[in-house]
């Protein structure tokens, strides 16, 4: 007990330097939601620090001024299949870097390169091939350049890599193709990475704006982040409705995080260490 | 029936050749296991058995049928690891009955399966258990246990005890020899640990650097073996090998090994060895065929005095440590025969034992 209290003594500069950074990073948030619950301009001063006469009226007032569920559907349906082709493609192509083939670290080098190449550079190009392949205005349209990311294919690497190559040989032997090692071994004990893919995937799917505004024609296919900015063009004192909306569009990625958070922070960290 | 037959077995990885066209036939029912140092060739050889390596040249047949190009899950052979694979993420239960599941069998059948081999190997209280929950050994018997429900025609064991310390190893060894007198499968099992080889195998076959040097029962290994090398390979301590010449005494053979000593060669192996004389040979004699003989008459030019140099004390016995010509030479004598390094040492080498090789070669004579 004595020297689990001498660590905690010992510690509480680090706690200490962690509360204010933390303080610091969900200040934005806290002003978002006090904002959305009481309309206060962002510019009022004093500001206040609590919120005064709290009510969901600008949330009523955001779900109804535009076509919020539609929004909301889109993003979903959007972010579903950008998770489900992520976890699929992923996982094949993670674990196909894990085995030996001729050509494999020139794979690799490609692949690397690729993520130094920023998504706008190619949004033309993009946008050309989604429109030859007649997919401008349409869900899957939206969803197909994020189907993949390498950086997710590293994360399924790094965690098929953890496991021993006698557990899949075991796995052949018992009878299993190559896709049924992946299906039934393999990404059962990746679960962290699996979290990973499906947090990281969901995020970039739903903050998504570029890409949405290029190839997106009709109110009704717009996801949250367009609509948002529909919602500000139509409404000159948008401040507590704005900020609800924001809200809205915010709270289900915090909720896929905070259930998934325990597993991606080891996805993240997976290969890390030993064991 | 099940045998496994291996013929002109190459193994390359790019150009370095790894197993050198070896032969071997293993009969029903036998138990072979394959021995020698790391790096011998003897995994390699193992995993071609299993499909999990493919075959550079040469043919593997199980039974009637030409396994090379059957992928492992088509060659009804079971595996045992090394380090066990079990899957984590199952229980014991499942993971001896995964691979019933792919195979076709219903539901009664994979329970009926499971719960008679959990039963062979002690293991039922265990079935719900994860394998993170299990003790090394429990895992092991789990391994096999996922071995024995699929009722193969072979089992394979690469190196099943090597994770175990060396208690468990002894226990889980005598295991594996009664599971294997229990279930009767054609097994073959790898491990560089000759006492395991000695224990369990009806046949041994001792690799070195990708060929074998002699396959036989655990008797011929020890007491004929082939090669300088299979005689410095088996047994603990090992052969002692010295050099020397062959030379003709007055009425037969006798071989020296330094100025002062020459041993006469027994009647029986004198015709063998005759076309020899003059020869450089190497001489080999186990360390309990140098017989402690305190008593020995002085006039007995069999007689080696030489003084201790080490001392082990084992319990049972004493290995004692002295040289000849320059070489170590260990005997395995009685309990306090010597006390103190320093002491002078009387030994009889018993020539009945003795093995003569070729140096050039390293084959026997």
């Amino acid at each position: 007990m004595a020297s689990r209290s001498m660590n905690n003594y010992r510690r509480w500069p680090i706690h200490t330097t962690l509360i204010i950074v933390c303080t610091l990073m969900l200040i934005p948030f806290y002003w978002v939601i006090k904002t959305s619950l009481t309309g206060e301009n962002l510019f009022s001063y004093p500001p206040a620090i609590l919120p005064q006469n709290p009510n969901p009226y600008y949330f009523v007032d955001a779900w109804y001024f535009v076509p919020f569920v539609r929004f909301f559907a889109n993003s979903v349906i959007v972010a579903g299949l950008a998770i489900t082709a992520n976890l699929i493609l992923n996982a094949l192509a993670g674990y196909a870097l894990t085995r030996h083939f001729a050509g494999k670290r020139l794979v690799v080098l490609v692949l690397l390169s690729s993520m130094m190449i920023p998504f706008h550079a190619t949004i033309i190009p993009a946008y050309l091939i989604t429109r030859e392949l007649g997919l401008l205005n349409t869900h899957l349209g939206l969803a197909l350049p994020a189907f993949s990311h390498v950086v997710l294919i590293f994360v399924f690497k790094a965690s098929f890599d953890a496991v021993p190559n006698s557990l899949i040989e075991a796995a052949r032997l018992d009878g299993l193709s190559e896709w049924r090692i992946i299906y039934k071994i393999m990404l059962p004990l990746a679960k962290p990475a699996v979290a990973t893919n499906i947090i990281l995937s969901f995020i970039w799917s739903w903050n998504d704006f570029l890409w949405p505004l290029m190839i997106i024609r009709d109110v009704d296919m717009q996801t949250l982040p367009l609509g948002l900015s529909t919602f500000q063009s139509y409404f000159e004192d948008t401040t507590g409705s704005l900020y609800a909306f924001s809200v809205m569009v915010l709270a289900p990625g915090l909720l896929v995080f905070l259930l998934a958070q325990k597993e991606f922070i080891r996805g993240l960290t997976s290969g890390a260490s030993k064991g | 029936m099940a045998t496994v037959t291996l013929n002109s077995l190459y193994k390359n990885y790019g150009e370095t050749e790894v197993v050198h066209g070896i032969d071997l036939e293993v009969g029903h029912q036998e138990f072979v296991v394959l021995v020698g140092p790391s790096g011998c060739g003897k995994s390699t050889t193992l995993r071609m058995v299993a499909g999990l390596e493919d075959i550079t040249r040469g043919e593997i047949w199980i039974d009637d049928t030409c396994v090379n190009e059957l992928e492992p899950q088509h060659r009804d052979i079971a595996m045992v690891f090394q380090d066990y694979a079990l899957y984590p993420h199952m229980s014991v239960f499942q993971n001896m009955a995964f691979s019933l599941q792919y195979r076709g069998h219903d539901k009664s059948d994979i329970r009926r399966r499971v719960l008679a081999a959990a039963d062979i190997l002690n293991i039922s209280e265990l079935l719900e258990r994860r394998p993170k929950q299990l003790s090394g050994g429990q895992r092991q018997r789990v391994a096999m246990g996922r071995a024995i429900v699929r009722d193969p025609k072979v089992f394979l064991f690469d190196e099943p005890l090597s994770n175990l310390d060396a208690k468990l190893r002894v226990s889980m060894r005598g295991e594996i020899k009664k599971l294997h007198r229990r279930v009767a499968t054609t097994s073959i099992y790898v491990t560089h640990d000759q006492v395991e080889a000695m224990t369990l195998a009806d046949r041994i076959v001792i690799m070195n650097a990708g060929n074998i040097e002699q396959i036989g029962t655990p008797d011929e290994v020890y007491s004929k073996p082939a090669s300088v090398f299979v005689a410095g390979f088996v047994g603990s301590p090992t052969m002692n090998l010295l050099p020397a010449e062959l030379t003709a005494a007055d009425d037969g053979l006798a071989v020296r090994l330094d100025n002062d000593i020459a041993l006469r060669i027994p009647e029986t192996k004198r015709q063998r060895y005759a076309n020899y004389v003059g020869q450089p040979v190497v001489f080999g004699l186990r360390p309990e065929n140098i017989l402690w003989s305190p008593n020995g008459a002085a006039q007995n030019d069999a007689l080696i005095r030489r003084t201790a140099e080490e001392i082990e004390p084992l319990g049972s016995d004493t290995l004692v440590f002295f040289s000849i010509g320059g070489r170590e030479v260990v005997g395995r004598l009685p309990p306090n025969s010597v006390r103190r390094i320093g002491e002078t040492v009387s030994v009889l080498p018993e020539m009945d034992a003795m093995q003569l090789f070729d140096p050039a070669s390293g084959k026997a004579i």
